[in-house]
């Protein structure tokens, strides 16, 4: 290995001759014990920037990620090249399973795992004794900023846990992170002096269109008439579960060619996953979905993204139009807006954090009960004094306690109405805060939508400060018309079928 | 099936207890109370039936039957069924198949048969294909554990497996009516395609997504049932379940007289066989009544009288043989009304 170059290292392992764009500068600088900071458009190879440095580097590459299923997808693809010291800590292992990676833990080269699991006692001490972690890898690091604010919140302890782990080298990955997610993220890791590689996330092959129409039932007629025109692979996003059911219906009732189903996060997990992979594996040509189903879609030949509701920010409107035209071919995003749209994410927003009466309520029933002295916090007790917060404003509220200095040892403190008061305020505040924030980035998706010029000017100016030729289409106001749009129609797929040939060949019977 | 089930409960309630109790049965609750009711108003082959059913589903079906004159709401606030309920289930009762449902027996195995089968199929069928990445269909833990080390005894007979799998899902798939089997073969994923979900089997099939939960139960439970009472025919599909089909409490004697009686040998066979007289015979057989939950008294007895002796148990609340023999005018003998409340108690699959 010595003596060999980047390129020769890439290609021994990888077997890829080049690097794409940025993978080689940030690697270069993860090498010479850099921070850094990488924002590469998706489907570049952000993984490559840990998995080339955790061949060359002494110790093991921990990688922070926000999701079993993307640590799964990336240990398989690492044991697909043949690479066996790679493993996500989940809480899949059963106890023997565990015990047995723990004992091994400082001979893999890669360990994923869920910011969560990084706070588990047990397991951080295992990692600090056992494993030198050479690199320190914040996967999608915009759920630092996204998330960690509210329900995600041990996402902001992470530069804690780097300061316990001697404060290892650092590299933080992200798609979608516009200026104030990227100082947000240097902000909460506490690494000023980070390099900052940022890649334009602008994608030239799809082209984007808005339609003002006046209600929903307009959207529905205007999406028939869209797929009887250009039936190619779609999502169409919506706000709610029932409108994902409701629309799934009509339109195959209007388009009985289309194979066309439902996706939200409320449908039992097999079903969810049956649906999906349906659609990965081209069984489905129409998906309605809530922005539940998305991250890891990793189909290549998406070619229409619609938003028939508007999601509350840019960045998730991004991610969900950047999963369509993955094989480079023209695709197109449509966004429908009808007069009160605004209302859905309006209101979103607002019911996400507590509202001021929970949270007045809130400190009232903890008065109550710790002028008796201190006690353990569970949420059953509290919603036995009617106290009514969901899971995500629950854990909200527990890191505001905890940082607030009111719960010690998972006890709440003895009342002492200073403490009490300094803390309730500063709550309100930050509730206050994050909220308007909220709408002002909601104002920002409202007035690109009434945008009269160039829309992927507009979209991407946060983001970066120059943008590609695109390579199709570009927009409404520049040259795009559904009309012109020339598309390879789904081909109807209708078969003779029957259960025993059907059996026969699941069960590879008669090859 | 949903709505059909329903009236049916409540028609077997007798106005005598409210909703909850069939909400219990279906979504399996261990009480005692659901036991009881399950067997006191011959609801037990429900039990279980519908485990994720919610109860505003119920309400918002029993809202439905109101509405079209199914059911009313009594003095006492009790859900009676009318005349035109009890003739709408009478017509419609046999288009579905109530009677493969096997309640609390196997309550424990069902999902656990049909989620590895289904994920045992998905493996088998892509590696065999030469595609070892996949997603597997199912994500509960000890599925997967199950169905990994299942493989890994079998994988180097992988096409064994396969035809064996094969045969046997295509001789019990054949007992079942053709849209039975191609539903359950649809719900199947493979290495060129994955599975319908409920939703797109409701749609297909013209029914709900209740309906077509209560069916996949229902289909599932035959399954199981012909799979586990003839475990010699289907060897490689018992594999599935066999852990889940709890060793059987007998006597020595008594389980000699069961290898006997699942050779298919009749009662006089046996006897004459074992050297034993015919009333020592008749008590292993109520023994293993009451302790083998797959145990099909059908052989023994007519449906007819089966439906006769419980009737009767039941009127006069009374587990005394002399009482009901006497008041079924002797017609059946002491050992047919021992075995038909033997098979009451346990809740035996018919
Ligand atoms: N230098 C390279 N040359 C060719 N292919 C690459 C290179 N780097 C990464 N890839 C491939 O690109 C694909 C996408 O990589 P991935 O890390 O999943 O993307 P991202 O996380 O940025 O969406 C993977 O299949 C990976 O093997
Ligand atoms: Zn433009």
């Amino acid at each position: 290995m010595k003596g060999w170059n980047l390129e020769q290292t890439l290609q021994h392992y990888f077997g890829f001759t080049s690097f794409r764009e940025g993978q080689k500068e940030i690697i270069e600088d993860i090498l010479q014990g850099n921070d850094v900071l990488g924002i590469l458009p998706t489907g570049t190879g952000k993984s490559m920037c840990y998995q080339l440095p955790a061949m060359m580097l002494d110790g093991s590459v921990l990688i922070i990620s926000p999701l079993i299923s993307l640590m799964m997808d990336q240990v398989k693809q690492l044991k697909q090249v043949g690479f066996k010291r790679v493993i996500a800590i989940n809480s899949f292992l059963d106890p023997q399973q565990k015990r047995e990676v723990y004992r091994h833990l400082g001979s893999y080269k890669l360990i994923f795992c869920s910011p969560e699991m990084l706070q588990n006692r047990r397991f951080f001490d295992e990692i600090n004794s056992k494993v030198n972690v050479s690199l320190f890898v914040v996967d999608e690091a915009h759920c630092i900023s996204q998330w960690g604010h509210e329900f995600r919140t041990d996402y902001l302890k992470l530069s804690e846990t780097l300061h316990q782990l001697g404060d290892p080298p650092v590299l933080a990955l992200s798609a979608t992170a516009p200026n104030r997610v990227q100082e947000d993220i240097i902000t909460q890791l506490g690494k000023r002096s980070i390099r900052k590689h940022i890649y334009p996330m602008d994608r030239e092959n799809i082209a984007f269109s808005i339609e003002h129409v006046s209600s929903m039932e307009a959207k529905l007629e205007r999406m028939k008439e869209i797929l009887t025109s250009h039936p190619v692979p779609t999502m169409i996003y919506f706000s709610s579960r029932q409108w994902t059911e409701k629309a799934s219906f009509e339109l195959s009732q209007s388009l009985p060619h289309l194979r066309i189903a439902f996706y939200h996060g409320g449908m039992e997990q097999t079903e969810r996953i049956l649906i999906q992979q349906q659609f990965m594996n081209n069984q489905l040509d129409v998906i309605c979905c809530t922005s539940a189903f998305g991250m890891g879609i990793n189909k290549a030949n998406i070619r229409l993204v619609i938003h028939a509701h508007l999601p509350a920010q840019f960045e998730s409107f991004l991610q969900e139009v950047g999963r369509a035209g993955r094989d480079g071919e023209q695709s197109v995003s449509i966004t429908f807006y009808a007069p009160g749209d605004s209302e859905i994410p309006r209101s979103f927003i607002e019911s996400e954090l507590p509202s001021e009466t929970l949270l007045n309520h809130f400190f009232e029933v903890l008065k109550k009960k710790s002028i008796q002295g201190e006690w353990l916090l569970n949420r059953d007790e509290l919603i036995q004094d009617n106290l009514q917060c969901n899971e995500i404003q629950w854990r909200f509220l527990l890191y505001q306690l905890e940082k607030h200095g009111m719960i010690k040892n998972k006890k709440v403190v003895l009342f002492n109405q200073a403490l009490w008061d300094r803390t309730h305020y500063s709550i309100k505040e930050f509730i206050e805060k994050r909220n308007t924030m909220k709408q002002q980035k909601l104002v920002r998706l409202l007035n690109w939508v009434h945008e009269e010029g160039c829309l992927r000017k507009r979209l991407y100016q946060d983001f970066q400060s120059s943008i590609k030729e695109p390579v199709g289409y570009c927009c409404d106001a520049c040259d795009f018309s559904l009309q012109s749009w020339q598309v390879i129609p789904i081909a109807p797929t209708k078969q003779a079928w029957n259960w025993e040939q059907e059996l026969r060949k699941l069960l590879l019977q008669g090859e | 099936m949903f709505p059909l089930l329903l009236l049916h409960s409540i028609q077997q309630l007798q106005e005598e207890r409210t909703l909850s109790a069939i909400h219990h049965i279906f979504i399996g609750k261990k009480s005692s109370q659901t036991f009881q009711d399950m067997h006191a108003y011959q609801l037990a082959s429900f039990y279980g039936c519908y485990r994720t059913l919610k109860r505003s589903t119920i309400q918002e079906e029993v809202e439905r039957l109101k509405r079209n004159g199914y059911v009313f709401e009594n003095d006492e606030g009790r859900l009676q069924i009318t005349q035109e309920g009890a003739s709408y289930t009478q017509r419609h009762w046999h288009h579905y198949p109530f009677d493969y449902f096997g309640g609390k027996p196997y309550h424990s195995i069902d999902e656990v048969f049909s989620a590895r089968l289904l994920l045992f199929i998905q493996t088998a069928s892509n590696i065999a294909k030469g595609q070892r990445q996949f997603i597997p269909i199912e994500d509960n833990r000890h599925v997967l554990q199950w169905v990994k080390s299942f493989y890994a005894t079998h994988q180097h007979d992988l096409t064994n497996v396969l035809n064996t799998l094969s045969d046997e899902l295509y001789r019990i798939l054949c007992s079942f009516p053709t849209e039975y089997a191609e539903i359950i073969v649809l719900r199947m994923t493979g290495f060129h395609r994955y599975g319908l979900s409920k939703e797109q089997l409701a749609t297909k099939y013209g029914l709900t997504i209740h309906d077509i939960s209560l069916l996949l139960t229902a289909l599932n439970h035959y399954l199981l049932s012909n799979v586990v009472k003839q475990s010699t025919t289907y060897p490689m599909l018992y594999q599935f379940c066999r852990d889940g089909v709890r060793d059987i409490p007998l006597t020595k004697s008594g389980r000699q007289t069961r290898y006997w009686l699942l050779k298919g040998y009749s009662i006089d066979q046996i006897t004459n066989i074992r050297h034993l007289k015919r009333s020592t015979i008749e008590d292993h057989l109520i023994e293993i009544a009451l302790a083998d939950p797959t145990f099909s008294i059908s052989r023994f007895i007519p449906e007819e009288a089966v439906k006769h002796i419980s009737q009767t148990a039941n009127q006069l609340k009374t587990n005394k043989l002399k009482k009901i023999r006497e008041s079924l005018d002797e017609d059946y003998s002491y050992f047919q009304i021992r075995l038909v409340l033997a098979s009451l108690t346990k809740g035996n699959l018919k």
